[in-house]
């Protein structure tokens, strides 16, 4: 078929791809027992013991998903620990998919930076209820919905339909597509840039596995 | 001049400023709404014309935004209202519960639940610590005080996460109970006994949890209290006591993961702990439309009629139950604070004789409202 005609197209894969293709990094001043059976599962995990060794790959979209600990993480950088860690990174890269681990303890004057992961999880959990919360988040991350649900949360003007439809035209054209920035005040343009080329990487990394477009 | 904000549930206006409330969030309709009727409320509840309810409190902060769904009345577009977005609703108990909560404290929420949490934290200090009576603590340093807390949390992680290890690479199973060794599941039943106890404690410590609504999710309450069985069966198989299910429950209850449990564990344990070797306990649910119906049957000890209140205090406990075995006094406590504050509802028991003289069929009850203020 001429390419010319040809649709974008939002491929999707299954599970055990996005495991194999997916980076994951664990954040914990403590021993974390289920890296070495997650890397059994065949998810590519780093694990840094509650130092933050690199602050770029936190923001940078490095890593497809954040797992991080509270107490005692990060205290070099942060007086608030890995409540000021999440904080921050959400802050510099929104689209950043961070799964808070915790003892269930934290008080008031935190929920508010404990309410900005995308999934909170005891550590008490069983394995297999992590292993949950991990696939639901990374199947998230290779999802077109949640660009496009990202970008919803930005503009109060634009319908889905139409998002979408400039989207799917930023993915075409391997940058964001001009008219949707257009539709977005200055402030959530540079939000809605890092969304774009956050999906455009997975949208890469999609193809590249599947063969072409 | 920054505006006063307060802990309710329902959305407020103090100052003539609208706040969002813990459970529900200023209506769109609300926020571009030109007539504010609501700001000329009273102590009368009525509907405005875009079929909301308000209503003035004591202190004179105004309730409004939402919609009491067995109201004295039914405008069309209060109908409208119901159809449209059943989020907002609320039950009339619910909110003349409210009302009479607002009308006690002077101050704020927050004021009041620090005050009591204050009160009850000294109680427990005095007990445990070698505070000095008549030094006050601040609630910051009182959490300071019970960091190792945190401590055995963090012990019991590491417990938990070995464990799982040990279960994934000798039996390659990710279900404890296909595991064959009785001494293993007996082990990991016990690590989940100390979380749910630590769990507990949380709740005491951190009281104001139970009102944030992020934490509130939905969960399948019948599948917590089977697990909650499981924890408990090395007790009850010790008193050859059988635990039976009655009934259905197939609907999510939205509420806090940590205060839920509170309510089947402290159901379940008493009946354990309370009833005669080689009984029979009935635990049983029940679906309806608004709300869950959760039982617990099983014999136990008489509670006295001047202690029927009494058994729901901090610290204190049933005279013929202390015969029997011992206890903390702050499960059926807890049990009352998560129902009353976190889940809008009360916990209910009635004793009927039984066939063993001293011991009478006791039924622990809880109406468990699915979703927030409905």
């Amino acid at each position: 078929m001429c390419m010319f005609f040809q649709k974008t197209e939002w491929k999707s894969i299954d599970m055990v791809q996005i495991v194999k293709r997916s980076r994951i990094l664990i954040i914990d001043d403590e021993p974390f027992p289920y890296v070495e059976l997650l890397k059994g599962d065949g998810y590519n995990i780093d694990y840094w013991n509650g130092n933050i060794e690199r602050i770029d790959s936190l923001e940078n979209g490095y890593y497809d998903l954040i797992l991080l600990d509270f107490h005692g993480v990060g205290t070099k950088i942060s007086e608030k620990q890995g409540f000021g860690i999440l904080e921050y990174v959400k802050n510099k890269n929104p689209v950043q998919l961070v799964i808070a681990m915790s003892n269930k303890d934290w008080g008031l004057e935190y929920q508010s930076f404990i309410d900005l992961a995308d999934s909170k999880i005891s550590k008490t959990s069983d394995y297999i209820d992590f292993k949950r919360a991990i696939d639901i988040l990374l199947e998230k991350r290779f999802s077109k919905e949640y660009y496009i649900e990202l970008i919803m949360s930005q503009s109060t003007i634009m319908q889905k339909a139409e998002i979408e439809k400039y989207f799917l035209k930023s993915l075409k054209s391997k940058k964001p597509a001009e008219k949707l920035l257009q539709k977005l005040d200055p402030v959530t343009i540079e939000v809605v840039l890092r969304i774009t080329n956050n999906a455009l990487t997975i949208y890469n990394i999609i193809n590249t596995f599947s063969g072409g477009r | 001049m920054e505006s006063k904000e307060m802990l309710l549930p329902l959305p407020y206006i103090i100052d003539g400023i609208k706040h969002s409330g813990q459970m529900i969030e200023i209506p769109e309709d609300c926020i571009t709404c030109g007539a504010d009727e609501c700001k000329n409320a009273s102590d009368t509840i009525r509907v405005c014309r875009k079929g909301f309810d308000f209503v003035k409190t004591e202190i004179g902060t105004i309730l409004f935004g939402f919609v009491v769904m067995d109201g004295a009345s039914n405008s069309r577009a209060k109908q409208k209202r119901i159809k449209k977005d059943r989020s907002c609703t609320i039950n009339k108990k619910h909110l003349l519960h409210l009302l009479k909560t607002i009308s006690k404290v002077n101050g704020t929420f927050i004021a009041e639940i620090e005050s009591i949490a204050q009160e009850e934290k000294k109680r427990v200090l005095s007990k445990v610590s070698s505070m000095k009576p008549g030094k006050m603590m601040t609630i910051e340093q009182e959490k300071q005080q019970f960091s190792f807390i945190h401590d055995y949390r963090q012990i019991n992680a590491q417990l938990i996460q070995n464990m799982n290890v040990y279960l994934q690479r000798h039996y390659k199973e990710s279900d404890i109970d296909n595991v064959p060794d009785e001494y293993f599941k007996a082990l990991y039943y016990g690590i989940k006994l100390l979380e749910a106890k630590l769990d507990a404690t949380s709740i005491l410590l951190n009281r104001e949890r139970l009102y944030v609504v992020q934490n509130r999710v939905y969960q399948n309450f019948h599948g917590i209290v089977k697990k909650i069985c499981k924890i408990y069966k090395p007790y009850s198989d010790n008193k050859n006591i059988e635990v039976v299910f009655d009934g259905e429950n197939h609907k999510q209850i939205q509420a806090d993961p940590i205060a839920l449990p509170i309510i089947p564990h402290t159901f379940i344990d008493n009946a354990i702990k309370y009833s005669p070797d080689n009984e029979r306990i009935v635990v049983s649910f029940c679906d309806n439309s608004d709300y869950l119906l959760f039982k617990v049957c099983s014999l136990g000890p008489k509670i006295e009629n001047d202690e029927r209140k009494a058994i729901f205090e901090f610290s204190k406990r049933g005279t013929n139950a202390e015969k029997i075995a011992s206890g903390s006094g702050l499960g059926l406590y807890l049990c009352n604070l998560v129902a009353k504050e976190h889940l809008f509802t009360r916990i209910n028991f009635n004793q009927t004789e039984s066939h063993i003289s001293n011991f009478y069929s006791t039924v622990f009850s809880i109406e468990i409202p699915y979703s927030r203020a409905v």
